[in-house]
């Protein structure tokens, strides 16, 4: 009998594993609690070590014939044999019933059936309920229905029920009848043979840390964040503005702001080195002025060449952790020691920009609680059996090594259920 | 029959666009039109299925094909099919223009049934993959493949260098992880072996293709065998070496320079404590990576718990894991940030000079060993092994993934995988998750017969003069020369075309996308616009399939508007587009080309970014010389992240 196998969360690590098993076979349930599939990655644009999409993913045996690799909106996620996309969906149970596992989940209603869709996008234009996007730091609006990313799967809309005002307008223009106000959670329970963990991470919001003014002061990004203003197809087409929407002159990182730091978070996060340097690389190429605090340059070999690039480029590098960023007439003033030259810096900036690290996205269940390690990744030792895990829930990573571990996944699974002794 | 089905999207297109138009222009073109409201859903697929037969020619003008092409051919299969992407190209980008998009619709429509009349039905093969996988040892990653391999029931091989033995396993992993942790790794994978077939011995020669590899070797008694294999993984670990800074520290002169994994590994009397002082030294002008850190840190904080003064030299130190770190300082590691730039011997120890650039400070300090850390690289033979299978090396010298960011195990040789530190330095619960990868990528190659289907390029053995461009150019070792002739081999192809525009007699065609075709469709673009367009200039925009095309998709999908009179033809890679294509475009009155290819080193078939790149540089040069504006010929690399580069391209160049 076809083995069944449920993989909690759809971002890279989790899409992975999906096609993997799927491509060998196994029915699978990939569960995401996002409307649209993608997660951490869908907010970076460009990603290190290739500086292309984030939105690519392996191609499946199915679209196999000569093709590597697609982008998330035309592969065959969601229509793969053997595969379930289940979108705005959370595990509420997990109960180990004989060798199998019955697992009930909870979807949220989109409001806008995935069968009568065809994406013509007229109930965005007819919406008049606009809102902050919180996906590009409020800087730009949102309607009420809308679609969170533009490839992002499945393509159609979503209503976000809090901000709508039930006006029907939406209702009235849809052609298709595919826009129901009035649909309800929905639960169902599966059974399934093994469980694979594909939480993964999301930057952590830095108000823990009120020295560094985050939240006090609008010029006080993540690189999350930053990483949406870089983005073409964010909120300013690009163009890297102050809260103030004045263009951005110069811009001082702060690397390991709250990482590797005995009172808050005591890991290193491994991929915001890289990314940063990778921005930093971007700025430079916009003739932005960038200066970059660090500790450490943990830059992977594989990403070597933009630490040469920023040198190259000339960003400016001061080994020293900010022990503040004060605010001063509205702008963000870094306070620094420059450990090489035992000088204190002050580093004025129309933004600053913080690495923040990566935390473990919590599941909303404790399923998962007695695998967790002390900061809530899942740890490979304590794993039960028939559970699995897989990407940055394991641990912060970065789009190599989390496809990697995917993969191997994938085939253990395999091999447990179906093969070899 | 050649048929045209158009689809309004629920009402939208025609918004924008004028259907009874489009029909009207297009009735010639077509025995039948046919205009639908919503092609895309579960209805609009049924009427579709019914309207088809299976000899019928189709063009389909809807959404993106990367959309509408995966349900329709989910229940169309037989038919040929073009699809016009009259949303996302032409009404969604040129929402203002409600005339013109409507005259480029047409003109789209137009060069899609010219397509049509070219078109072929795409070949379909199957190829039997041999059931074997040889693994090509030498590091734990060969062990853990072999292993898992074995357990999945594939007959395997573990091919291990000669005089191999378990002391030398953990001698050269022991960088990987604790000494313990790896010991009863290397004892539950040594049990896991049993059954396995492994041979000591050289790997000498390599013929054929993914799915039936001959591989010879020599064995230790020096015995030549050639054996036959699906698929091959390469496993031959890591070893280490000594950076240039070990000379300056009077590596070999002096016996108080040793390495630290030396020193780490010398027998000691259980519970003595030493009472000397170590200087642990990096070379700075390497990039070290998170297992040499992790190494460094894990010898230093060993060291220091058996009583040694243990100061470090070192720039930026990378580790996977942050702990290690702690506890070497806990354990009273002293850390010095700089370059040790002097080493002077004396009776009673090394005087070490370490500067700091920065500080303009140099700090003196007296020790009575200095332990350089030393460089995990690839295996010596590992530029021999990577040439006679025919895969490439990195600057580093360990072999090259296929890409790195999606691609972790495959190399540029189709059926050929890498597994742990022949890759890349790693921990040893990296290097078994890669192993891991390595074996589902291999395993997935021989459990089932091959099956593909595509459009195949054609040999044409009278034209061809055997020059070996295409051989040489083909990314995927998809052509041969064998006894005097290119031999194509399917399995291997992935149908991108790169060898057509390689190939200086055109002897290569690829099936459906011949030289005849694009200029029949080239010139049916230029006569169609020229009638509705009169004297509006128009700009040929080349876009390879996979990058550039979703670019274009992405460019309606935010609503990165352009000028009509920009007319996208797909080619399956940039990498396709020889100058004759180019040339062409201009001739038939376009007023610029423009070949958009994927990303720098992003190609999906690994090089048609860069040889599209060469192709119109090239092109430029030849315009140059004949007084001609070489800028009406360009090319750039759009992708999906960014939606507005063909607005800037056509807005610039258009």
């Amino acid at each position: 009998m076809t083995k069944t196998v449920l993989v909690v969360g759809a971002g890279l690590a989790g899409i992975q594993v999906a096609h993997q098993l799927a491509d060998l076979g196994m029915k699978v349930h990939l569960v995401e609690r996002e409307a649209t599939v993608g997660g951490l990655s869908t907010h970076l644009g460009k990603v290190f070590p290739t500086d292309d999409c984030a939105l690519c993913l392996d191609a499946c045996e199915e679209l196999h014939s000569g093709k590597h690799r697609r982008c998330q909106y035309r592969s065959l996620l969601g229509v793969q044999k053997g595969l379930t996309l289940h979108t705005l969906t959370d595990i509420k149970s997990i109960k180990k019933n004989g060798g199998k596992f019955s697992v009930s989940l909870r979807t949220l209603p989109r409001f806008v059936s995935p069968d009568r869709c065809v994406v013509c996008l007229e109930c965005i234009k007819v919406c008049d309920v606009e809102v902050p996007d919180a996906m590009n730091l409020g800087r730009n609006k949102r309607k009420a229905i809308y679609r969170p990313i533009p490839q992002g799967i499945p393509l159609i809309p979503v209503i976000d029920i809090e901000s709508c005002n039930k006006c029907g307008k939406c209702v009235d223009v849809c052609g298709v009848d595919a826009i129901n106000l009035e649909e309800k959670p929905k639960t169902r329970t599966l059974k399934v043979d093994a469980v694979v963990i594909a939480t993964g991470v999301e930057e952590r919001i830095p108000i823990t840390l009120p020295g560094y003014s985050y939240g006090k002061c609008d010029d006080v990004l993540t690189q999350r964040e930053l990483a949406r203003l870089l983005d073409p197809a964010g909120p300013t087409n690009g163009e890297v503005l102050t809260a103030a929407e004045t263009p951005v002159t110069s811009v001082t990182m702060i690397l390991c702001a709250g990482s590797r730091d005995i009172n808050a978070i005591e890991y290193c996060s491994q991929a915001c080195c890289t990314y940063s340097i990778k921005h930093a690389v971007m700025l430079r190429n916009l003739g932005i002025e960038v200066t970059v605090c660090y500790m450490d340059l943990r830059v992977p070999l594989h990403s070597k060449h933009y630490l040469d690039l920023a040198r190259e480029f000339g960003v400016r590098f001061v080994r020293g952790k900010p022990d503040q960023v004060a605010v001063r007439e509205g702008r963000p003033v870094t306070i620094v020691e420059d450990t090489q030259s035992s000088r204190r810096l002050e580093i004025d900036s129309d933004i600053v920009v913080l690495a923040s690290p990566l935390e473990p996205i919590a599941s909303g269940t404790d399923h998962f609680a007695s695998m967790q390690d002390k900061h809530g990744f899942i740890s490979q030792k304590d794993s039960k059996k028939g559970f699995y895990a897989c990407g940055t829930s394991t641990g912060p990573t970065d789009i190599p090594a989390s496809v990697t571990e995917a993969n191997s996944v994938a085939l253990q699974v395999y091999m447990d259920l179906e093969g070899g002794a | 029959m050649k048929k045209l089905f158009l689809c309004t999207c629920n009402k939208t297109l025609n918004q924008t666009l004028d259907f009874s138009k489009i029909e009207k222009e297009c009735a010639k073109l077509f025995d039948s039109i046919e205009t639908v409201d919503n092609l895309c859903l579960e209805d609009g697929l049924a009427e579709l299925k019914q309207r088809i037969s299976d000899d019928d020619r189709v063009v389909i003008g809807a959404c993106s094909s990367q959309i509408i092409e995966i349900p329709v051919k989910q229940r169309v299969k037989n038919a040929l099919i073009s699809f016009v992407a009259l949303r996302e190209h032409v009404a969604w980008a040129h929402p203002e223009e409600s005339k013109s998009a409507t005259s480029k619709a047409i003109v789209l429509i137009a060069d899609a049934a010219v397509k049509l009349d070219y078109m072929e039905a795409p070949i379909e093969f199957a190829d039997s993959m041999i059931g074997e996988v040889l693994v090509v040892g030498g590091g734990i990653a060969g062990l853990k493949a072999a292993s898992d391999l074995h357990r999945l029931g594939v007959g395997v091989t573990l091919l291990e260098p000669l005089g191999q033995t378990d002391a030398k396993y953990l001698e050269t992993s022991l960088f990987m992880a604790d000494s313990d942790t790896l010991v009863q790794e290397l004892k539950t994978l040594g049990k896991s072996l049993s059954g396995v077939k492994r041979v000591q011995g050289s790997l000498l020669e390599m013929e054929g293709q993914m799915g039936a590899y001959e591989v010879t070797w020599k064995d230790s008694a020096e015995k030549r065998s050639t054996h036959e294999f699906g698929a091959i993984i390469v496993a031959t670990g890591n070893q280490q070496a000594l950076p240039s800074i070990a000379k300056k520290c009077r590596y070999g002169k002096t016996e108080r320079t040793v390495t630290l994994q030396s020193l780490v590994t010398r027998p000691r009397k259980k519970g003595a404590k030493e009472k000397s002082t170590i200087l642990v030294v990096t070379d700075s002008d390497l990039h070290m990576n998170s297992v040499e850190g992790n190494h460094l840190l894990r010898s230093s904080e060993n060291l220091a718990n058996l009583g040694y003064t243990v100061f470090v030299s070192h720039s930026d130190i990378r580790t996977e894991d942050e702990n290690l770190y702690r506890k070497a300082r806990e354990s009273g590691v002293i850390f010095i940030r700089g370059k040790v730039t002097k080493v002077k011997e004396h009776d009673h120890g090394l005087t070490c000079h370490i500067e700091n650039m920065l500080e303009s400070l140099t700090r003196e300090i007296t020790v009575d060993t200095v332990a350089v850390l030393q460089m995990v690289g690839p295996t010596d033979d590992t530029a021999h092994l990577a040439e006679t299978l025919g895969v490439e090396c990195d600057d580093n010298g360990f072999i090259k993934t296929r890409y790195s960011k999606m691609k972790p195990v495959q190399t540029s040789r189709r059926g050929i995988f890498l597994a742990g530190g022949a890759k890349m330095p790693m921990s040893l619960s990296r290097v078994l998750i890669s192993a891991q990868n390595a074996v589902l990528e291999a395993f997935k190659v021989v459990k089932s017969p091959l099956k593909r289907s595509g459009w195949m390029p054609v040999i044409d053995d009278e034209r061809c003069d055997q020059c070996k461009a295409c051989v040489e150019v083909c990314p995927n070792d998809a052509l041969r020369m064998i006894d005097d002739k290119v031999v194509h081999i399917p399995a291997h192809c992935e149908f991108c075309g790169i060898c057509v525009s390689a190939c200086p007699t055109r002897a290569i065609e690829f099936q459906s996308h011949s030289k005849e075709s694009w200029f029949a469709r080239f010139e049916t673009i230029a006569k169609t616009h020229k009638r509705l367009e009169r004297n509006k200039p128009f700009t040929l925009v080349y876009a390879c399939s996979e990058c550039a095309n979703a670019s274009i998709d992405q460019a309606g999908f935010a609503g990165k508007t352009y000028p009509t009179g920009s007319y996208v033809v797909q080619f399956p890679c940039a990498g396709m587009v020889s100058p004759i294509e180019i040339l062409k475009g201009l001739v038939v009155g376009a007023e610029r080309v423009i070949v958009a290819h994927c990303p720098p080193g992003g190609c999906h078939h690994q090089n048609g970014d860069h040889l599209s790149e060469l192709v119109v540089g090239l092109t430029r040069d030849m315009l140059r010389e004949i007084g001609q504006d070489p800028d009406r010929v360009h090319a750039t690399y759009m992708i999906a992240a960014t939606p507005e580069k063909m607005q800037k391209e056509v807005e610039l160049h258009g």
